[in-house]
C-alpha cells in the first residue's frame, strides 16, 4: 500500500514530488522509518452522525475539528477566539453594540466578518448565506435540532455582505461573542434538501447520506471515507487556505473496547490515542509505566467535574454539620495520589483551578476524622453497637451511594470512600444503576435517598444557573427539568446566579465568584471530588498537539501537528 | 409433513406480531429514553426543547398506537429511518448483516464441524487418553470468557508476533485482507462455539454405542468405523440436531463481546446500540430477522428429527 | 440414588473426584469469615497503599486494585458464583424438564405455545428487558434493598428465565423418541399413570442429555452473572464474585494479569469439577447402564 500512496502523492501534489521520491526512496531501505503521510488515531466511539448540528457527541465533535471550523472557539488558553471570523467582535472594538430587544430585554448586536480566504471544500466560498441557512434550519422546530436555546435568543440576522453580518441577541451576557455553536452550514448543498422536506433533513442531510462530497467540508481536511462503526477516513482538502498540515490523510478508527484498543496502539495499528476518547486514567499510567520510550503521554487535566449530589431532603443531610462531616472524613488527595498517581487536580469546588475566575483563596474543609466525628456527635449521631452512629430516636446514620453501574474507576472511588466514612461512624450502602436508568429517572427525578455520585462538563466560566439555582430543581410540575438535584436553596445564590451573565466587565464578576465559590463551600450541598484527566498517547515522532481540557478538541490545531525532524 | 410446515408457518405468524410488540413495549418502558438523557447531560437544554424533540421522534403518542403505525408500514415493507444513524433502517441493518453473517456463518459451521467430530473421537474410547484431551480442550472452551480468549489471541497474534492485525474490518475488499482481519474473531469464536458440540455429541454417542443393536452390529463383524458413523450417530443425532439449531437461530444476532474487542462493526454492537438509543426502527428489524431465522432453525430441528426419526411420523 | 446407582458413580473415577473437589470448595466458600477472622484482614476494607501487591505470607495470593486479599476475595467470590452457577443452572434444568416433558407428552396445541414461547425467548434481546428490570426499585415492591441474598435470588431468576430455553428443547425431542419406543407404547397400554411412566421411564433415559446441557451451562451463567452486575443487577460493590473480578480486570489486563488469573482459574475449576460430576451423575441415573451390567 505504502508504494501506491507514495505513487498517487506524485501526482497529486506535483510541488512535493521531490520530498516523495525521497520517501519512495527510503522505502528501499527496510531499517528507515516509513513515510508518514498517514497518521493513524484510535478514538473509542463512532459518530452517528456527521451532521454539524444535529446531536452532539464528542467522536463528532472531534471528527470536525479536523473537518470544519466553526466561527469562534475557546482556545487552548481558555479564551475565546476566531476561527472563521477576521476580529473578535467586542463592546470596546466597536462591532458589539447593546440596544433594546423587542421583547423589552437589553439585548445585543454584533457584528461579524467571515475571513476572505474561508472556503468549502469544492472552493465555494462561505457566505453569510450559510450563516443564514444555518439559523433558519436550526431555528425550525421541524429540524430537529438538539438544544435551542440559541436559536431562541437569536431572534434576528442582518446581511450586510457577502461577509459581514449582525447578529441581534435578545440578552445581554458577557458571552455575548461566544457563538462557537452556530455552525456555517453550506446552503449550496443543503438548502434545497432542507427546504424540500424539512421534516425529513435529518435523514436525507449529504453529510450523513454522501459525507464523501468536498463541499460539506470547511478545515484543513474533508472526509473522503466512512466505514460505518468502523473507522473515518480524511484527506487533505484542496481548498483549505491556511497553513498545510503536514499529514497526506488521516484515519480515525474507532475501538470501543479499551484494553484492544491499547492493543491496537501496541500492535502499530493506531499511532495514537486521543485524550479526548482515549483510555480511562489508571489504564493509560499503567501503559506509560511499560511503554514510556515508544511514545509520549500527555495528562491534561480537563473541565470534567467529578462529585457527589447530596439529596438535601433527607433529614440527615438537611443539616449541614452532617454535610461538613462527610466532606472531613474522606481524604481525597490520598484517592488522588494513589489511584491516579496524583495526575487530577483534587476539587474543592464545581470551579476548575485552570478557569479564570477560580479562587484559591475560599477557605477549604481539609480531612480530619476527629473533626467529622466531632460535628457527628454535635449533630446527635453517637456511635452505636455495631460502630454505625445512631440518632436520639434510635435511627441509623445510613445512606445510599449510587453512580453509574460498569463504570470501573469510579466503583473504584465509591469502595474507598464507602471504607472513610465506615471509619467515623457512617455506614454506606452502594447501589449503582445503569447509566439510563441513573440519569434518566434516578437523579433526573431526585429518587436517590442519599448521595450521588457523577460527572459535570461544562465550558469555560460557565454560570451553574441550572445546577444552584432554586427554581432549577426538577418537579414534575415543571417536566422534570432543570439539574438542581441536590434541592439546593439559597436566597443569595439565587441573585448571584442571576447578577453573574449580565455583568459585562470581568473585574466585576470576580467578586461575585468569589462569593458563589464560598457559599458553596460553606453550605456543602455537594461533595467535590476531582477533576477528570484526559490521557493524550502520541508517538514520539508526533509534535504540536495541544489539548485545551476544555469541550473544544484538540483537532481544531491539526495544522500545528507536525512530524518531528 | 405439509401439514406440519402450514401449523408451523401460521404459528411463526402468530410468534412474530407478540414478539414484536413485546420488544416495543420493552424499548419504550426502559427509563430515560434519549431525550431524557440528553436532558441530564446538557444543562442548556429546556423542558421546552424536551416537549419539542419527543414530539418531532413521534415519543410523545402513547405505545401502543406507535406500535400500530409501525406494524402496518413494516406490513407494506416500509422499516422507517433509523433515528441513530440517519439512514433507512434496512441500510444500517444491511451492512451489519453483511458483516456479522461474514464473521459467523463460517464459524457456527466450523464450530459444529469440529466439535462433533471431537465428540465422535472421544465417544471411541471413553476415559481414554483421546478423550481426556478433548475434554480438556472443551472445558477450556466452556469455562474461557469470550473477552479473555480475544484479547489474549489480539496480544500473542498481534502485539507480541505481529502476524495479523488486531482488529477492524478489511481496510479494502480484497480476500485477502478478509481472510486476514477475519482469522483471529473466527478462531475466538470457533474455540468457543465447539465446546457444546463436542460434550453434547460425546454424551449422546457414549449413549448410542451402548445400545443393544450396537452390539448385535459389532457381533456381526461390521468395521469399527461403520458401526460408529452409519449406526451409531444417527442414533445420537437429536441432542446434536437441538443444539446446532440453537446454535444457528443465533446466526443473525451477532456476538456481541468478540465483536466490540475486534472492533467488528456487526448485529450484536447495532443491536445493542440500536436498544440503549431507542432506535425502535432498527432494533425491530434485527429483533423480526432474528425471529424468522429462529423460527426456521427450530422448523428445520424438527423436521431433521422426524426424518431421523421414523416412528415419529405414525 | 440406590446403592447400585452410587456405586456406579463412584466407579467414575474423575466424576467422583470432582465431586470431591466441589464439595471442598463449597466448604472453603462457606468457611471464608473464619479463614479472615484467622488471617487477620477484612477483604471489603480497601488500603489503597497495598494495591497490587505481590504475593506473601501476609497475602498469599497478593492483593487487588483496592488492596484487599486477592485470596479471601476469591473465596466470598466463590459464595456469589457457586451460588448463581449452581443455583442458576439447576433451576434453569428443572423448568426446561418441566416445559419439555409437557410439550412431548400433551403435544397439539400446549407444545406448539410452549415451543414458540422457547423460540420467542431465543430471539427476543435480553438488553431491554433487563434494564427494565434494573429500574425497578426493589423497596417499591417489598423486597429488601441491598441484601445479598436478595441480590442473588434475582440474579438466579433472570438466568432461569432465559437458560431454561435449551433443555426444554432437548428434553423434548428425546422425549418424543421415547415415547414412541415399544416399552413406552406398551407401558400407555397397560394404564401406567403418566406421572410414572415419565418417572420410570422417560426422565432416566433423557437425563443424560440434561446433565451435560445443565452442566455446560454453569461456566456461562457464572460470567453471565458479571454482564448483570455490569447493569446493576448483579451484586453491588464491595461484594466479591468471580465474573466481577474477572471483568474488573479488563482494562489492566496488561499490567496486572494475575487479577485475572485467579479468578479465571476458578472458574476453569469450577467448570471441570461440574462437568465430571455430571458425567458421573448421567451414568449412575442410565437405566441401561444397569441392564448391562446387572
Amino acid at each position: 500500500m505504502s508504494a501506491r500512496a507514495t505513487l498517487r502523492a506524485i501526482l497529486r501534489a506535483p510541488r512535493r514530488a521531490l520530498a516523495a521520491l525521497a520517501v519512495g526512496l527510503a522505502l528501499a531501505a527496510p531499517a528507515t522509518p516509513l513515510a508518514r503521510d498517514t497518521l493513524t488515531i484510535g478514538i473509542t466511539q463512532y459518530p452517528s452522525t456527521l451532521h454539524p448540528s444535529i446531536e452532539s457527541m464528542a467522536a463528532k465533535s472531534y471528527v470536525h475539528g479536523f473537518t470544519l471550523r466553526p466561527i469562534t472557539v475557546h482556545d487552548a488558553e481558555w479564551k475565546v477566539v476566531c476561527m472563521l471570523c477576521e476580529r473578535l467582535p467586542t463592546i470596546e472594538n466597536g462591532d458589539a453594540v447593546p440596544e433594546m430587544a423587542p421583547n423589552g430585554n437589553p439585548g445585543i448586536a454584533v457584528t461579524y466578518r467571515l475571513r476572505a480566504d474561508s472556503a468549502w471544500g469544492d472552493g465555494t466560498p462561505i457566505t453569510t448565506e450559510d450563516i443564514l441557512f444555518a439559523w433558519e434550519a436550526g431555528r425550525e422546530a421541524a429540524t430537529g435540532i438538539g438544544p435551542a436555546e440559541l436559536y431562541r435568543s437569536l431572534h434576528r440576522i442582518t446581511v450586510i455582505d457577502a461577509r459581514t453580518f449582525t447578529l441581534h441577541f435578545d440578552k445581554l451576557t458577557f458571552e455575548y461573542n461566544a457563538i462557537n455553536e452556530l455552525r456555517p452550514l453550506p446552503a449550496h448543498l443543503e438548502r434545497a434538501i432542507w427546504q424540500a422536506d424539512p421534516r425529513a433533513y435529518r435523514t436525507r442531510t449529504l453529510y450523513d447520506r454522501e459525507p464523501a462530497r468536498p463541499g460539506l467540508w470547511s478545515g484543513p481536511y474533508r472526509v473522503v471515507a466512512t466505514q460505518a462503526g468502523a473507522s473515518v477516513t480524511l484527506e487533505r482538502n484542496p481548498a483549505w487556505r491556511g497553513r498545510e498540515p503536514a499529514f497526506r490523510r488521516i484515519v480515525i478508527r474507532t475501538v470501543e473496547n479499551t484494553a484492544a484498543l491499547e492493543a491496537n496502539l501496541l500492535a502499530g495499528q493506531v499511532d495514537m490515542i486521543a485524550g479526548e476518547l482515549g483510555l480511562p486514567l489508571d489504564q493509560a499510567l499503567a501503559l506509560e509505566r511499560r511503554a514510556a520510550t515508544r511514545f509520549r503521554f500527555h495528562i491534561q487535566p480537563g473541565l470534567v467535574y467529578e462529585h457527589i449530589d447530596l439529596n438535601l431532603d433527607l433529614p440527615a443531610l438537611s443539616d449541614r454539620r452532617v454535610r461538613e462531616a462527610l466532606v472531613r472524613a474522606i481524604d481525597r488527595d490520598q484517592i488522588v495520589q494513589r489511584l491516579f498517581e496524583g495526575r487530577v487536580p483534587v476539587a474543592h469546588s464545581f470551579v476548575n483551578p485552570l478557569d479564570r475566575m477560580h479562587d484559591p483563596t475560599v477557605p477549604r474543609i481539609p480531612f480530619d476524622p476527629e473533626g467529622a466525628r466531632r460535628l457527628l456527635e454535635e449533630a446527635g449521631w453517637r456511635p452505636g453497637p455495631d460502630g454505625i452512629r445512631r440518632n436520639a430516636t434510635g435511627e441509623r446514620l445510613s445512606l445510599e451511594l449510587m453512580t453509574t453501574a460498569g463504570n470501573r474507576s469510579r466503583e473504584l472511588v465509591q469502595q474507598v470512600l464507602q471504607g472513610m466514612w465506615r471509619a467515623v461512624g457512617v455506614e454506606v450502602r452502594i447501589r449503582n444503576e445503569p447509566p439510563r436508568v441513573f440519569f434518566g429517572e434516578t437523579l433526573s427525578r431526585r429518587r436517590f435517598q442519599g448521595m450521588a455520585l457523577f460527572a459535570w462538563i461544562s465550558s469555560p466560566e460557565n454560570v451553574p444557573r441550572t445546577i444552584l439555582h432554586s427554581t432549577e430543581i426538577p418537579t414534575e410540575a415543571r417536566n422534570w427539568a432543570g439539574q438542581n438535584y441536590t434541592g439546593f436553596r439559597h436566597a443569595e445564590m439565587d441573585e448571584l446566579l442571576e447578577r453573574l451573565p449580565i455583568t459585562l466587565e470581568p473585574e466585576a464578576r470576580r467578586p461575585l465568584w468569589r462569593r458563589v465559590q464560598e457559599i458553596y463551600a460553606t453550605e456543602i450541598p455537594v461533595i467535590p471530588l476531582f477533576f477528570r484527566a484526559d490521557a493524550h498517547i502520541w508517538p514520539r515522532w508526533l509534535e504540536g498537539v495541544r489539548p485545551t481540557g476544555h469541550l473544544a478538541p484538540s483537532s481544531l490545531w491539526v495544522e500545528a501537528w507536525r512530524v518531528a525532524p | 409433513m405439509l401439514r406440519l410446515v402450514g401449523a408451523r408457518l401460521v404459528q411463526a405468524a402468530v410468534t412474530v406480531v407478540l414478539l414484536s410488540f413485546a420488544a416495543y413495549a420493552l424499548i419504550g418502558l426502559m427509563p430515560g429514553d434519549p431525550i431524557d438523557l440528553a436532558i441530564a447531560s446538557d444543562p442548556r437544554l429546556s423542558a421546552a426543547d424536551a416537549e419539542r424533540l419527543r414530539a418531532l421522534h413521534g415519543l410523545d403518542r402513547p405505545l401502543l398506537e406507535r406500535y400500530l403505525a409501525w406494524a402496518v408500514s413494516a406490513l407494506a415493507g416500509e422499516f422507517g429511518f433509523s433515528r441513530l444513524f440517519a439512514a433507512p433502517a434496512q441500510e444500517v441493518l444491511a451492512a451489519a448483516l453483511v458483516n456479522s453473517l461474514a464473521l459467523l456463518l463460517p464459524t457456527t459451521l466450523a464450530s459444529a464441524a469440529i466439535g462433533i467430530a471431537l465428540g465422535i473421537l472421544a465417544a471411541r474410547r471413553p476415559r481414554g487418553a483421546v478423550d481426556a484431551i478433548i475434554n480438556a480442550v472443551a472445558f477450556a472452551g466452556i469455562a474461557m470468557p469470550s473477552f479473555w480468549l480475544a484479547i489474549l489471541l489480539i496480544i500473542l497474534f498481534a502485539v507480541v508476533l505481529g502476524w495479523l492485525p488486531a482488529g477492524g474490518p478489511p481496510p479494502e475488499p480484497t480476500l485477502s485482507a478478509w481472510l486476514r482481519h477475519l482469522a483471529l474473531p473466527s478462531l475466538t469464536l470457533t474455540t468457543l462455539g465447539l465446546a457444546a458440540y463436542a460434550r453434547q455429541t460425546r454424551a449422546a454417542m457414549i449413549e448410542a454405542l451402548g445400545e443393544p443393536w450396537i452390539r448385535t452390529a459389532r457381533a456381526k463383524g461390521a468395521p469399527p468405523s461403520r458401526v460408529l458413523l452409519r449406526h451409531a450417530l444417527p442414533n445420537a443425532a437429536i441432542p446434536i440436531v437441538t443444539v446446532a439449531a440453537l446454535d444457528f437461530a443465533t446466526l443473525v444476532s451477532g456476538a456481541l463481546v468478540v465483536e466490540t474487542v475486534f472492533a467488528w462493526p456487526g448485529m450484536g454492537k447495532l443491536l445493542y446500540d440500536a436498544i440503549l438509543g431507542n432506535d425502535y426502527n432498527v432494533a425491530l428489524l434485527a429483533l423480526l430477522l432474528a425471529a424468522l431465522v429462529t423460527l426456521a432453525a427450530s422448523l428445520a430441528a424438527d423436521l431433521i428429527q422426524l426424518a431421523l426419526d421414523p416412528r415419529l411420523r405414525r | 440414588m440406590s446403592g447400585r446407582a452410587l456405586s456406579r458413580f463412584l466407579a467414575h473415577r474423575a466424576g467422583a473426584f470432582s465431586a470431591l473437589v466441589l464439595v471442598a470448595l463449597l466448604a472453603a466458600a462457606l468457611a471464608a469469615p473464619i479463614l479472615a477472622e484467622a488471617m487477620g484482614h477484612d477483604p471489603f476494607a480497601p488500603d489503597l497503599f497495598k494495591r497490587f501487591a505481590p504475593p506473601s505470607a501476609e497475602h498469599p495470593l497478593g492483593t487487588d486494585e483496592l488492596g484487599r486479599d486477592l485470596l479471601l476475595r476469591l473465596l466470598y467470590g466463590a459464595r456469589v458464583s457457586l451460588a448463581v452457577g449452581l443455583g442458576g443452572a439447576l433451576a434453569s434444568a428443572l423448568i426446561g424438564l418441566a416445559v419439555g416433558l409437557a410439550a412431548a407428552w400433551w403435544g397439539g396445541l400446549v407444545d406448539a405455545v410452549l415451543m414458540r414461547l422457547a423460540d420467542g425467548l431465543v430471539a427476543l434481546p435480553a438488553l431491554p428487558l433487563l434494564i427494565v428490570l434494573a429500574a425497578v426499585d426493589p423497596a417499591r415492591i417489598g423486597l429488601p434493598r441491598g441484601a445479598l441474598a436478595a441480590d442473588l435470588a434475582r440474579i438466579i431468576v433472570i438466568v432461569a428465565l432465559f437458560g431454561w430455553v435449551k433443555v426444554a428443547r432437548i428434553t423434548r425431542a428425546a422425549a418424543l423418541s421415547i415415547l414412541r419406543m415399544d416399552y413406552a407404547r406398551a407401558a400407555i397400554a397397560l394404564g401406567v399413570s403418566p406421572a410414572r411412566l415419565l418417572a420410570r421411564h422417560v426422565v432416566p433415559n433423557l437425563a443424560g442429555h440434561v446433565a451435560v446441557a445443565t452442566t455446560l451451562s454453569i461456566g456461562a451463567v457464572i460470567l453471565l452473572e458479571s454482564v448483570l452486575s455490569f447493569l446493576g443487577l448483579g451484586i453491588q460493590p464491595p461484594a466479591a464474585s468471580w465474573g466481577a473480578m474477572l471483568a474488573n480486570a479488563q482494562d489492566l489486563v496488561f499490567s496486572a494479569p494475575m487479577a485475572a488469573v485467579w479468578p479465571g482459574l476458578a472458574i476453569f475449576v469450577t467448570v471441570v469439577a461440574t462437568n465430571f460430576a455430571g458425567d458421573a451423575l448421567a451414568d449412575a441415573l442410565d437405566p441401561k447402564a444397569e441392564a448391562r451390567r446387572g
